[in-house]
């Protein structure tokens, strides 16, 4: 009985026993379960509830987006020479919130920039209190400034990733245009503004292909600020442009141009260099000019590429369009006799003259005196419509197209609009707008048997793995015969053999060229003016079989002989001297001397008097008094300016006659002397 | 009464502690797997964080390269610029004149039927400035003379007068003493800007 009851409180005991340890057992396991759905709820709350700005906070710790610009295209020369590239440079820039003493880091910061701590303190106080994170310091450093600013602000304590190791401070990229030449073809390169855009030149009319563009990078960075992820938005680099400039002719061109400018004491001077047989400018040069990487020193002076963008009376260098026209048409030919009278011809109610008498000459002699008669006589001979056709056919009127920005088409009337005497005046030059690189083009022409080429500036626009993706590809048309092109060539070298244009001979070469005086278009006085010239000489070399065409044109010289024979053609010959070796040009066989006996041949400037009186004299505004007194003395009647109304009505056959001066051999004199 | 059978139960309780063994041991062993997967996951997590800064970095080092190529670049360019040449040339004692018609034909000497106008861009451009020489009224030509005369041999007296700027030095540069034509390399400078810069 005693063993039963024993086993049953035994029984008892253990199952009081188990239900203690189960009561327990359940006890931790509630407390576990609240735990854990505490928890659990915690992290569906932070998980679903906040997902979105805790995803947001975790990735602005970790994540850094940069945005930066790929390197702007590079401008090349046609011999591979870079004329424009971009160079990285670094910005320093303080996060002003993480620096704790600004007075010191103040100190700091400006002893190793070399600059005035006062300054810089107040800037960092300024963004400290308005909590800005990027404050520029100092910008556009190069890798040797940089690593010099490193080494001076390196501080040992400061755990960062990055340089330079002092707290708060930190590097950007950006980049620089640079310009390694200087000033050298800058109006044909232009220059681009601190955002990468174009605003000139070739950086404006190709920015699509240049423009570099932005990408974005997503960083992923770790405590001390390494990057280890890396997202970057793809973008495909910018291309290069290859020029057909050829930066050693360019250099020629700019010296003798500048050299000439300075010694004439000219307002502005232009030139023009052409490869014949491709139609490629190896030259445009302007002067005054700017240095493209200085951009405080361009102004409303030197900024126009005048000689694409201005447009001017050419003068006597137009009579290449005149006898090219006439002798097309089979009506001369060079060594055929034109009577020039006592050089002088009237049409409609307008006097034109000729520096002296020649009397019966060669077409080639006619040409080479530049003969204002004879150019005339041979005008009318071609008619106004052929003309005006050879005109348009030789590209005037219409922008050659080259790729430079704001070319000029130049101003050439219709027929209908002409005036009686319009035929005369175009034949020498005047009552016409050209631009010094049309007028160069239809040389080159001439140059080219006839074959006129497009100018072009532009070579090939390469990508970015140097694969070529567009090359030039001119438009060619005859426009005058191969034979018509010879002849006047051999007119315009007798010009340069015997006429007015002496002083362009190279040594070495022969040369064929036409020189040009006229007067210039005043804004002011709304006409021309006799006081204000532009002078010019255009030319090719070798005269037998010409490579290059160069065009000089200098706008309002003031000292010394003001002619085109004076002034540009000297510098025609300076430039030729240079770049025929350069280019590898062969000697002419039988070197072309001009003629050192005898006085210059001088230039009659000027589109003819007006006999009616209606042209007024134009103020002198650029000398003194007595100045202008002593040339109105000097060449008597010579200008009444550009005739202000028609002396003969459109259409009307002009009256044409010629008339022996008073005192011709007097005129001669004081002409030659005046020029 | 039922009737215990020992030996039935020390089986039952012989296989009940194998089995719990067996279980064990499977746990174990997924458990090893589990943290070998666990270990292996994050070698492999921080072999890519550490092989990420390795490229970050290596790429930012390809663009500082890159950049500095562009740098050099614009350093050789700058250098080699022809107003540059022309200063360099003035400031070694080179005078700038006129070439007379004699001279013609030794510029154009390598006179080619194409000329540079219409020449194949990727033929190598040889660039020639023309220089003459000697300054006889400087004093650097005074003392030039001086110390010439001091080591006076026949041979280094000068000789040209033509002299050329060139693209490709060659192997055997005439030394300038000797009044010979001087030639220029054009090659990258070995420098970098500041040597470019002290050229300058």
């Amino acid at each position: 009985m005693a063993k039963k009851n024993l086993n049953a409180k035994k029984k008892k005991t253990a199952a009081e026993l188990r239900q203690t340890a189960f009561i327990r057992f359940m006890i931790v396991i509630a407390v576990f379960v609240v735990w854990f759905g505490g928890v659990g709820a915690r992290l569906v709350y932070l998980q679903i509830t906040q997902h979105e700005p805790l995803k947001e906070k975790a990735a602005s710790q970790r994540r850094d987006v940069r945005k930066s610009r790929l390197p702007r295209g590079t401008i090349y020369d046609r011999n591979g020479r870079a004329l424009a590239i971009s160079v990285s440079v670094k910005t320093l820039y303080a996060d002003a919130t993480a620096i704790d003493d600004i007075a010191k880091a103040s100190e700091d910061i400006a002893k190793a920039l070399k600059t005035k701590p006062a300054e810089l303190r107040k800037v960092l106080e300024e963004a400290k209190e308005l909590g800005r994170k990027a404050v520029p310091i100092a910008k556009g450093l190069d890798a040797t400034e940089v690593e010099a600013i490193d080494r001076a602000l390196d501080t040992p304590n400061v755990r960062k990733a990055g340089t330079p190791k002092y707290e708060g401070l930190f590097w950007r990229d950006s980049q620089k245009r640079s310009y390694p030449h200087g000033p050298l073809a800058a109006h044909v390169i232009g220059f681009s503004d601190a955002e990468g855009v174009g605003q000139a030149g070739i950086e404006q009319s190709q920015n699509d292909v240049l423009y570099g563009a932005v990408i974005r990078r997503e960083q992923e960075r770790d405590r001390l600020g390494r990057v280890y992820d890396e997202v970057v938005t793809e973008k495909a680099p910018p291309g290069d442009v290859v020029l057909t400039i050829d930066n050693s002719a360019q250099y020629f061109a700019e010296t003798a141009l500048a050299a000439a400018v300075k010694n004439a004491n000219a307002k502005a001077g232009m030139a023009v260099i052409i490869a014949n047989k491709t139609g490629e400018v190896l030259a445009l040069a302007n002067y005054p000019t700017f240095d493209p990487s200085k951009l405080e020193s361009i102004d409303d002076n030197n900024l126009r590429n005048a000689a694409i963008q201005n447009m001017y009376s050419p003068g006597s260098v137009f009579k290449l369009i005149t006898y090219s026209a006439a002798r097309e048409r089979d009506l001369i030919r060079p060594q055929n006799h034109i009577d020039l009278g006592a050089g002088t011809i009237e049409i409609g109610s307008r006097r034109f003259r000729d520096s002296g008498r020649y009397g019966s000459v060669s077409y080639s002699k006619a040409m080479a005196v530049s003969s204002n008669v004879g150019a005339i006589r041979t005008a009318m001979r071609v008619g106004k419509k052929d003309f005006h056709q050879s005109i348009l056919d030789f590209g005037f009127g219409t922008a050659t197209g080259i790729e430079l920005p704001a070319e000029t088409a130049g101003v050439v009337r219709s027929p209908e609009r002409w005036y009686g005497d319009s035929l005369a005046s175009m034949a020498i030059g005047y009552e016409i707008g050209v631009s010094a690189l049309q007028m160069a083009t239809a040389f080159a022409t001439i140059s080219n048997d006839g074959v006129r080429i497009q100018p072009h500036i532009i070579k090939e626009i390469r990508d970015h793995e140097e694969t070529i993706v567009s090359a030039a590809n001119p438009a060619k048309n005859r426009v005058v015969s191969a034979e018509t092109a010879r002849d006047v060539r051999e007119m315009l070298r007798e010009v340069v053999v015997s006429g007015t244009g002496k002083r362009a001979a190279p040594s070495g070469y022969s040369a064929a060229g036409k020189t040009g005086t006229a007067w210039k278009f005043d804004e002011k006085l709304k006409r021309v003016n006799s006081a204000k010239y532009v002078s010019s000489f255009i030319g090719m070399a070798p005269a037998e079989n010409p490579e290059v065409t160069i065009a000089v044109v200098i706008d309002e010289p003031r000292n010394g002989g003001r002619d085109g024979g004076s002034v540009a053609a000297p510098v025609f010959k300076e430039i030729a001297d240079k770049l025929l070796p350069t280019l590898k040009i062969s000697p002419s066989d039988v070197p072309q001397i001009a003629e050192e006996d005898g006085e210059l041949l001088a230039e009659t400037v000027g589109n003819g008097e007006s006999l009616t009186g209606e042209d007024a004299e134009p103020a002198e505004t650029d000398r003194s008094e007595q100045e202008a007194a002593e040339e109105r003395k000097l060449r008597p009647g010579r200008n009444r300016g550009e005739r202000i109304a028609a002396a003969v009505p459109s259409g009307k056959k002009p009256d044409v006659k010629q008339k022996q001066p008073a005192s011709s051999a007097k005129s001669k004199n004081e002409a030659s002397r005046s020029n | 009464m039922t009737k215990r059978n020992p030996t039935i139960k020390r089986k039952a309780k012989k296989s009940g502690r194998g089995g719990s063994f067996k279980y064990l041991l499977i746990t174990v062993l997924c458990a090893v797997l589990v943290m070998a997967g666990f270990f292996l996951v994050a070698v492999q997590h921080f072999a890519t964080v550490e092989l990420g800064i390795k490229n970050s970095e290596l790429r930012s080092k390809v663009e500082e390269l890159e950049a500095e190529k562009r740098r050099l670049l614009l350093a050789r360019e700058t250098a080699l610029s022809p107003a540059e040449l022309a200063r360099t040339a003035k400031r070694l004692g080179f005078v700038e004149r006129e070439v007379t018609t004699d001279e013609v034909p030794m510029l154009a000497v390598a006179a080619k039927p194409e000329t540079g106008a219409t020449r194949n861009s990727a033929e190598p451009a040889v660039e020639r400035i023309v220089y003459s020489k000697p300054v006889v009224d400087t004093a650097r030509a005074a003392e030039r003379d001086r110390k010439a005369a001091d080591t006076a041999k026949p041979e280094q007296k000068p000789k040209a007068t033509i002299a050329t700027i060139e693209k490709k030095l060659p192997a055997a540069e005439p030394s300038r003493s000797e009044g010979r034509p001087r030639r220029v390399a054009e090659s990258a400078p070995k420098t970098t800007l500041t040597a470019a810069a002290r050229l300058k």
